[in-house]
């Protein structure tokens, strides 16, 4: 008895991924916008000292693949710049340090669309990894004759900076299906970053993570049957 | 429709959690000192995030962690077996904490006021206990004063200007200028306040006048040579640089790099900036002909090893002496900055009402990192002399013989 049931199964299943390969599309295109990025962490035994968030950009390649009317995957090279700035108050408010990071990453995420007409909603949620390539820092700390400023590329220290980055990721699309033209679309996504930056060096490190709104507008357009 | 919404639901939920804890880090100066582990807390995390030498120094401080928290909690557990109070274990405490410092590089890091009520020192420096073990370090620095105020003047200067003393943040501040021979200008000076109390103390005027007046580029018809002797000089405002030898130089000199730290890991670092001696409105440099020494001891430290260091990258310098202390970390140009993340801070707090609390102990230590100008570290071991000329002994400085101001004439006579 079971031996048929499970071959009903796997014939049932055969032919809804046969349905779905009928409908299954490539999209490709391109965006870009804004972030907001902050660094989670704490300092707070250090009075007058906050850690704040940067307002940057980012671009990106998003590419998917439509498996039915209403699930997508999508992958999205990208390059994200996660800033945050280290400020302090009252009277020490003209110290501070701006680090300006560049990432690659890589987003994967599921697609669930919810479409109108030729509106669509997708509510979006997946995993991302990302390298940190390179990093700048600005600011102006104190020096024994005063404060002394700086701006110059960060210096990467194989001991210290974790520079690979890993975390989950959900969003929200909202497209314009224009036919030939494309779909234009706008979207946010929220980065959940599950790494330290920092290599477990020492006893009682504090973690840092970076915590990223990515906002973005684009275009994807239909790739023929591949 | 349902089962889309579960999917959202479900990836909704995923997206949080999975992350350590981010701790609350506690300042050192705010643990309450009610056991030895309180004290052994509050001190190594200060240390940890208030150290700036971890990057160069040997000392492994999580090994000092894993060693010493359970010899202070092991105090914690004798002293309840007594039924008395913590206090019979300080002289352990006082131990452990010099056991535990004895090779950090930071030449000026000292523990003091430590709060032990057994009649023990209650300060220890790690520093000068390594150079105590030097059989030619001269470990009676209190010669200097009468020597530098009253012997150097009278047997090797002529038209010798001797200030009178000020007192600055704890450091003397004194001058002595003079001729020697003629054709040398000399200046001595026990402290790097010079700016701060020139044209406010009169008799630190008329010496330094007296120097600076003939420190001139149109002096080489009188002067061959330059002496800056910064001997027994424990430091202080690295602003004097450019109120010394701003006057000679026509560039901005680099001579160094400083850091600092940014934050509360102990490899958090700001970049290295370079540290020059900027010139005068009007500066003119020395003529070619004229050289310049700068005597140095062990017992210069701090500011004057950048000294030091600054005048050697001068034309025509040399640096006649011995070996200087090996402090060359700056402080910021206040002590009471504790809203930054490195230098000085308190062990702990004692007491519960405001007007009886005060620290377990003071913990003095740098806030920047220095190095020299071609990278090398002089932290720890200090800025070796061009000329090695070990110290006199009282007994010669006091009847006239002073080898290091005799070596330094016969190099500015060849």
């Amino acid at each position: 008895m079971r031996m048929p049931r499970v071959i009903s199964m796997l014939g049932s299943l055969a032919l809804a991924m046969y349905g779905l390969s009928a409908q299954a599309q490539w999209q490709i295109g391109l965006e870009g916008g804004p972030d907001i990025n902050a660094l989670k962490t704490n300092i707070s035994n250090v009075a007058m000292t906050n850690y704040i968030s940067v307002v940057s950009y980012n671009f990106g390649i998003p590419v998917q693949y439509k498996i039915c009317n209403f699930l997508s995957v999508e992958a999205d090279p990208s390059f994200v710049r996660k800033n945050y700035k280290l400020q302090w108050e009252g009277s020490l408010s003209d110290l501070y340090q701006t680090n300006k990071n560049g990432y690659i990453q890589l987003p994967l995420q599921g697609n669930l669309l919810f479409t109108n007409h030729r509106f669509e909603l997708s509510l979006q949620g997946g995993a991302f990894a990302a390298y940190w390539r390179f990093g700048k820092v600005k600011g102006r700390l104190p020096d024994p004759t005063g404060t002394y400023s700086y701006d110059s590329a960060y210096v990467f220290r194989s001991s210290r900076d974790q520079r690979w980055d890993f975390g989950w990721l959900a969003g929200a699309r909202l497209a314009y299906d224009a036919g030939k033209a494309g779909q234009w679309f706008i979207e946010g996504h929220y980065c959940f970053s599950l790494i330290d930056q920092q290599k477990n060096y020492e006893i009682g490190l504090i973690p840092q993570y970076n915590q990223t709104w990515i906002f973005s507008a684009g275009a994807l357009f239909k790739l023929p049957h591949l | 429709m349902n089962r889309r919404m579960l999917y959202a639901i479900i990836l909704a939920l995923t997206v949080c959690g999975c992350r350590k804890t981010i701790p609350v880090p506690v300042a050192p100066d705010n643990y309450p000192i009610t056991s030895f582990s309180a004290v052994f807390e509050s001190y190594w995390n200060g240390m940890n995030e208030r150290y700036v030498f971890w990057d160069w120094d040997s000392t492994n401080w999580d090994s000092i962690y894993r060693q010493y928290k359970p010899l202070f909690s092991r105090l914690d557990s004798e002293a309840k077996s007594y039924s008395i109070s913590w206090i019979p274990g300080e002289d352990t405490v006082l131990l452990y904490l010099e056991a535990m410092t004895a090779n950090l590089i930071d030449g000026h890091y000292a523990i003091q006021s430590l709060d032990i009520r057994n009649g023990a020192d209650t300060s220890f420096r790690p520093s000068y206990l390594r150079k105590s073990n030097d059989s030619f370090f001269v470990a009676n620095p209190q010669i200097f004063t009468p020597y530098f105020r009253n012997v150097l003047p009278s047997d090797h200067l002529n038209q010798a200007h001797v200030s009178d003393s000020a007192f600055y943040q704890g450091d003397t501040v004194f001058a002595v200028s003079g001729t020697i021979g003629g054709h040398i200008l000399y200046l001595y000076f026990k402290s790097f306040h010079l700016q701060r109390f020139y044209n406010v103390d009169d008799s630190l005027n008329a010496t330094l006048k007296f120097f600076f007046d003939r420190f001139t580029a149109d002096s080489a018809q009188t002067y061959d040579g330059i002496i800056f002797d910064v001997r027994d000089n424990y430091g202080g405002e690295i602003q004097d640089f450019d109120f010394i030898l701003g006057s000679i130089v026509q560039d901005q000199v680099p001579y160094g790099y400083v850091r600092t730290k940014n934050g509360n890991g102990r490899l958090d670092y700001s970049p290295w900036t370079t540290v020059v001696i900027n010139p005068a409105k009007g500066a003119k440099p020395l003529a070619p002909s004229q050289k310049i020494v700068v005597l140095a001891d062990d017992w210069s430290q701090s500011a004057a090893e950048q000294f030091t260091m600054a005048v050697k990258r001068l034309p025509n310098s040399k640096f006649i002496g011995t070996t200087t202390w090996g402090a060359t970390g700056p402080f910021f140009g206040s002590d009471d900055l504790t809203d930054l993340f490195s230098g000085p801070f308190n062990i702990g707090v004692m007491g519960t009402s405001e007007a009886t609390t005060k620290p377990y102990g003071i913990v003095k230590t740098s806030s920047c990192m220095f190095k020299y100008i071609n990278d090398s570290i002089y932290e720890g071991r200090g800025f070796p002399p061009d000329i090695m000329v070990r110290a006199s002994d009282s007994a010669a400085l006091f009847s006239g013989v002073d080898s290091a101001l005799q070596t330094a004439i016969n190099f500015l006579k060849q």
